[in-house]
């Protein structure tokens, strides 16, 4: 347990967050920002007991704004995760300073978690500081508050997933454009690519019942149903934020519609879709995490190197 | 303290390190002195287990480095030839971060952090942020903190590179005292004279070759022989180049107003009989002495070689 405590709370975590800290930049961001959502809710406030009138307010309204809400911040924190981590090693690497910290007992891996967990940070910190306002404006609605600590949750381990992407390629490439390329481009397959995976998926599997009904194989056309293949919305964080909006608001069934129209899962996974891709999302940021420090090991990833120049010799021998 | 042996690197195609072998003794100074691009980075970078090397053995204080990668993290202090430096962070704190790393943290951390600053001069600018820090100060604050977990090793990476006098003289104290601690030092420049005067051996390298390598005595003394004899006398300076031409063990002789350089190849005890031949010649001679020559000379010679 101290060894995994030790692992995530490490001294490159703890050194980072001292100079954000330090940072004037982000006193400044913190204050635009919860001013800005400050203000949205005072207006929504106004608004909806306007609208209303004090006695009887439309939870509507309320259900309107939660999700546009924390539609913003979850858009903000997938187009901010990369920019603050793709450069974390490629910067750590301009500094001279990596080699120092490779010459020390840390291990590789550690010193990726703690650039992730320090270039999420801020923006974590960031919607932290918006809990109270977000608290403020929804319970006054049928959102409870155990909802907006599940979103907050959500908020961190959706830094974390998209981050750690953001750290492995800021670890393999020395270009931090490059790594916030490719950090962005992961991003758009896990939310978008992977939508339309299960949406081409199913397309085809229809026209293909299609045509073995138009074949006279089967009697009757059947509706696709790609299964467990729905799985792959798992590491899809869109999917996630709508499977705990959903329940937020009490469309449950409107989520476990949609999900079933394209494959047919146990109800279970969909009740806990929020928890169970939540749990695959974290896993897969570990892994990611363990990658990165393969990649900043210096000499793993020569040996893998000199792996291939001597595979190249052999090719040329054997031409010779 | 430190065996290389045989080691070689090739980036792509370009060898960088050519059957580089060095050794240093416990407790040494060395220099590894060559010009810009010979390879000394490489060789530092593989020492600290930065740089995975094609082949060679190397050793520290007996434990197989490229085995023993804990073992080798432990026993030695890395300077990178740039400094690094994290914004917004105090000079106290960027030793308390590495500290920390080696799993000292609190009190104990502070103190041992304060004790090396001491060490290296820098007690009053412990609560200066690192980004304000002078050059010679940076490099300093960053020789501390290789200290941190006591290694006997130090490889320093250029350390004295774009240094006024000034700090370099401070630098070179510190030096000074850490090996009175009883530290074992490598360290690297591409300036001989930098090195020259607190190095106990050096080693000269180039296009990734060890060049020469040994104590500064024993190379001095190496070279010092093929440097020319000098010669004043009196008069009959014609006749006695004459002479000097006539034996097949000097040559190359050349004259300026006064001395005559004669290149001569046989050792002290042949020396010495030259003498007295050109004495029960009778010649007159006032000075007869081998050129002095300084690790600089011998530097510049070797490189031309
Ligand atoms: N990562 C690298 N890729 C290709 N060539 C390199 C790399 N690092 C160093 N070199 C080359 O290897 C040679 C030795 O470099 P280096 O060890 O840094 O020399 P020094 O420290 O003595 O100036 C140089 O010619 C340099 O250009
Ligand atoms: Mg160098």
């Amino acid at each position: 347990m101290e060894k995994i405590s030790r692992f995530c709370i490490n001294p490159v975590f703890l050194k980072e967050l001292r100079t954000v800290v330090r940072n004037r930049k982000l006193s400044v961001t913190l204050m635009v920002y919860n001013t800005i959502l400050g203000l949205v809710g005072t207006v929504a406030l106004y608004v909806i007991f306007y609208l209303s009138g004090s006695s009887n307010m439309s939870e509507d309204v309320v259900m309107i704004l939660y999700l546009m809400l924390t539609l913003i911040e979850f858009f903000l924190i997938c187009f901010a995760i990369p920019a603050y981590t793709a450069g974390s090693i490629s910067g750590e690497r301009e500094k001279q300073t990596l080699d120092i910290l490779l010459t020390t007992p840390l291990k590789p891996a550690s010193i990726a978690l703690g650039k992730l967990m320090s270039g999420i940070g801020s923006i974590v910190l960031l919607v932290i500081s918006s809990l109270p306002i977000l608290a403020l404006v929804f319970t006054i609605g049928g959102i409870s508050i155990v909802d907006i600590a599940l979103y907050m949750l959500f908020i961190v381990i959706t830094a974390f997933y998209v981050g750690s992407f953001g750290v492995l390629f800021s670890a393999k490439f020395k270009k931090t454009a490059l790594s916030t390329v490719f950090t962005y481009a992961t991003l758009i397959f896990m939310g978008i690519g992977t939508c339309v995976i299960i949406l081409v998926a199913k397309l085809v599997g229809q026209m293909w019942l299609e045509n073995m009904h138009a074949l006279g194989k089967y009697t009757q056309v059947y509706d696709a149903d790609l299964g467990y293949g729905v799985l792959l919305l798992m590491i899809n964080p869109g999917v996630t934020w709508a499977s705990l909006v959903m329940n937020a608001l009490g469309s449950k069934s409107m989520f476990s519609e949609i999900i079933g129209e394209f494959g047919t899962i146990p109800t279970w996974i969909i009740n806990w879709w929020f928890y169970l891709s939540s749990g695959v999302q974290i896993i897969i940021s570990f892994f990611v995490i363990k990658l990165a420090g393969r990649r900043l090991n210096p000499l793993l990833a020569k040996n893998r190197k000199s792996k291939a120049l001597k595979k190249k010799e052999k090719v040329v021998r054997t031409e010779e | 303290m430190l065996e290389i042996e045989n080691l070689n690197k090739s980036y792509g195609d370009f060898k960088a390190l050519d059957n580089l072998s060095l050794s240093i003794d416990d407790g040494e100074l060395y220099g590894f002195v060559g010009p810009n691009g010979a390879g000394k980075t490489t060789t530092m970078k593989i020492v600290s287990g930065l740089l995975a090397a094609d082949s060679g053995q190397i050793h520290i204080a007996g434990i197989d480095a490229r085995k023993d990668i804990q073992g080798l993290k432990s026993s030695i202090g890395y300077m990178p030839d740039f400094f690094g430096v994290y914004d917004n962070l105090k000079a106290i704190e960027y030793m308390e971060f590495f500290a920390s790393i080696y799993g000292i943290d609190g009190r104990a951390a502070r103190k041992l952090s304060l004790d090396l600053m001491e060490l290296v001069n820098l007690s009053d600018k412990a609560d200066s942020y690192v980004d304000g820090l002078s050059r010679g100060m940076k490099q300093r604050l960053c020789l501390a903190r290789t200290l941190i977990h006591n290694p006997s090793l130090l490889i320093l990476d250029e350390p004295a590179s774009g240094l006024d006098p000034r700090a370099r003289f401070e630098m070179k104290g510190i030096l000074n005292n850490l090996r009175e601690m009883g530290k074992t030092i490598l360290i690297s420049s591409h300036i001989l004279p930098e090195l020259a005067e607190m190095c106990s051996s050096v080693g000269i390298i180039e296009h990734g070759k060890m060049l020469v390598s040994g104590t500064v005595d024993s190379i001095m003394q190496k070279m010092n022989r093929s440097n020319p004899i000098v010669i004043k006398t009196i008069d009959r300076k014609d006749e006695l180049i004459r002479k000097l031409k006539e034996r097949p063990d000097a040559d190359n002789i050349s004259i300026t107003e006064d001395e005559i350089y004669v290149g001569f190849s046989g050792d002290d005890e042949e020396a010495a009989r030259l003498l007295s031949d050109l004495i029960a010649d009778g010649f007159r001679i006032t000075s007869f002495a081998k050129e002095k020559g300084s690790l600089e000379s011998v530097f510049m010679q070797i490189i031309k070689e």
